[in-house]
């Protein structure tokens, strides 16, 4: 039986994962083991690359078997987040050079740009129930119709409502490459949602890391192309994924979504508390269900109490979008999928929501002087 | 997060971090025109991350910073030669590891 380091001199002539490095410098290879005449070889490498990475598993396996005394080699390809692996990952990322670990890739670097989207902006809320996924497609459908390249990720990946309120039964497709998903365009917007990927009906069981890292992927292997928005309805709550999120998205801001009563906005006070920590800019505050409007004898009902989100972004400091109002057409179009701004452009109800992107656009693109993220440097 | 709370419209603000002295040093220049810098070692021990589990750096080498990765907006996390990489530094704790 050959030894560990005969095993890695036989590799020296099989370049690594990057295609150049040989293999056993690539610092990819994750173990080898031995026995009986079998010798088990693990290679670190990016998810992402897995299908061109079929060469170098067979050049590993050629060259083992090549070896006195081995009877099989059996390479398995993992996906690395072993402990202490080092990216070489570009963009914000800076490594030394010459640094100890030059490892394989690992996870994306977390709070880089996402090529061709200009802003990305949360839709979020306290709690649930308070209509946030309407608000952020009637938003998302507004600011398209005020012009600007938008695109939807519905990153409320254990309640997803995009396919529902955008109408879309179809699934996502691979782009040309073979490696990004395309979004599904729907009035304008460019949708992607893990509820095209799984059933209606069917349970998404996951721990956070497993989030993070679906997130991850909606975020940059998705072919936005070029977008002037991409808005990112969040899951409701301050939790973990929330936090995720603002951690691996460069947001360039916060909507809040929250009905009047009291009771939704002191979970909304906690999500502006949660993106102000993160340095997330809170955009504004939207009031949902702001009031009711009979569709029998017209009348005006209060009934969370108007006004109260009004009062709380006075009280935080952070400006006021405007308001929708709890209306029979809103609940059936969005359960219709086709959303009131798309399918009643000229009603009250759309204009409502219309008015709220204006704000948002100019609260997004003219005011609000941007934070600019600091330059690192390795020497 | 030392301090929870997010900085104020006028807290200093990082414009540039620069590793030096092949990691030894983290030079931080703010917004308010205050440059700052903090030793490795220093860096090292006031890791907010709750791994503070310690092991030495490669045989023959001083402690250093070996990679910095932005996170949000807000903070970056570094990556030392012991294998600590845990530590997620914000720019107030940034500000005040440079300039006390």
């Amino acid at each position: 039986m050959p030894t560990e380091s005969e095993i890695r001199a036989a590799l020296a002539r099989v370049p690594g994962p990057d295609g150049r490095t040989a293999l056993p410098e690539s610092g990819a290879i994750d173990g080898i083991t031995q026995r009986d005449g079998k010798v088990f070889i693990a290679i670190r490498i990016d998810p992402a690359k897995a299908k061109q990475m079929a060469p170098m598993q067979a050049a590993v396996e050629a060259a083992i078997k090549a070896l006195p005394g081995v009877a099989s080699a059996l390479v398995t390809l993992t996906a690395e987040n072993a402990p202490g692996a080092k990216a070489a990952a570009p963009g914000a990322k800076a490594a030394a050079p010459g640094a100890p670990s030059p490892h394989a890739h690992r996870a994306p670097a977390r709070g880089r740009p996402i090529e061709g989207v200009d802003k990305i902006i949360a839709v979020a809320s306290g709690k649930g129930g308070v209509g946030k996924s309407t608000t952020a497609c009637n938003l998302a459908i507004g600011l398209a119709q005020l012009g600007l390249k938008v695109g939807v990720l519905d990153a409320d990946v254990f309640g997803p409502s995009m396919p529902r309120l955008f109408g879309i039964r179809e699934k996502p497709s691979l782009g040309p490459d073979g490696q990004k998903l395309l979004p599904i365009e729907k009035y304008g917007v460019k949708v992607m949602s893990i509820g095209f990927l799984v059933e209606d009906n069917s349970a998404i069981v996951w721990r956070g890391p497993m989030v993070a890292s679906a997130l991850n992927q909606f975020l940059r292997d998705v072919d936005w192309g070029n977008l002037d928005v991409l808005v990112i309805d969040m899951p409701p709550g301050t939790g973990d994924v929330q936090l995720t999120v603002a951690q691996n998205a460069p947001l360039a801001g916060a909507v809040i979504v929250s009905t009047p009563q009291d009771l939704s906005l002191i979970d909304a006070r906690r999500g502006v508390a949660m993106f102000k920590q993160v340095e997330t800019p809170i955009l504004g505050i939207v009031e949902n269900m702001s009031y009711f409007v009979c569709p029998h004898c017209g009348q005006r009902s209060d009934i969370f109490a108007h006004g109260g989100a009004r009062h709380e972004a006075e009280a935080l400091g952070v400006p006021f979008l405007g308001e929708a109002p709890l209306h029979m057409l809103i609940r059936e179009t969005s359960d219709g999928g086709r959303p009131v701004v798309a399918s009643a452009p000229d009603s009250a109800q759309a204009k409502a929501y219309l008015d709220i992107a204006a704000r948002l656009r100019s609260a997004l693109f003219e005011t609000a002087k941007k934070r600019i993220l600091p330059r690192i440097f390795m020497s | 997060m030392s301090d929870p709370s997010p900085l104020a419209p006028g807290e200093p603000w990082p414009e540039e971090l620069r590793v030096q002295e092949n990691g030894a040093l983290f030079k931080v220049t703010f917004d308010d025109g205050v440059v700052g810098s903090v030793s490795a070692e220093r860096l090292r021990e006031a890791s907010p991350s709750a791994d503070k589990s310690r092991q030495p750096p490669p045989p023959g080498q001083p402690l250093a910073i070996v990679e910095v990765e932005q996170v949000g907006n807000y903070a970056v996390r570094i990556g030392f030669n012991d294998g600590h990489d845990t530590g997620i530094y914000t720019w107030r704790l940034l500000r005040s590891l440079t300039t006390h």
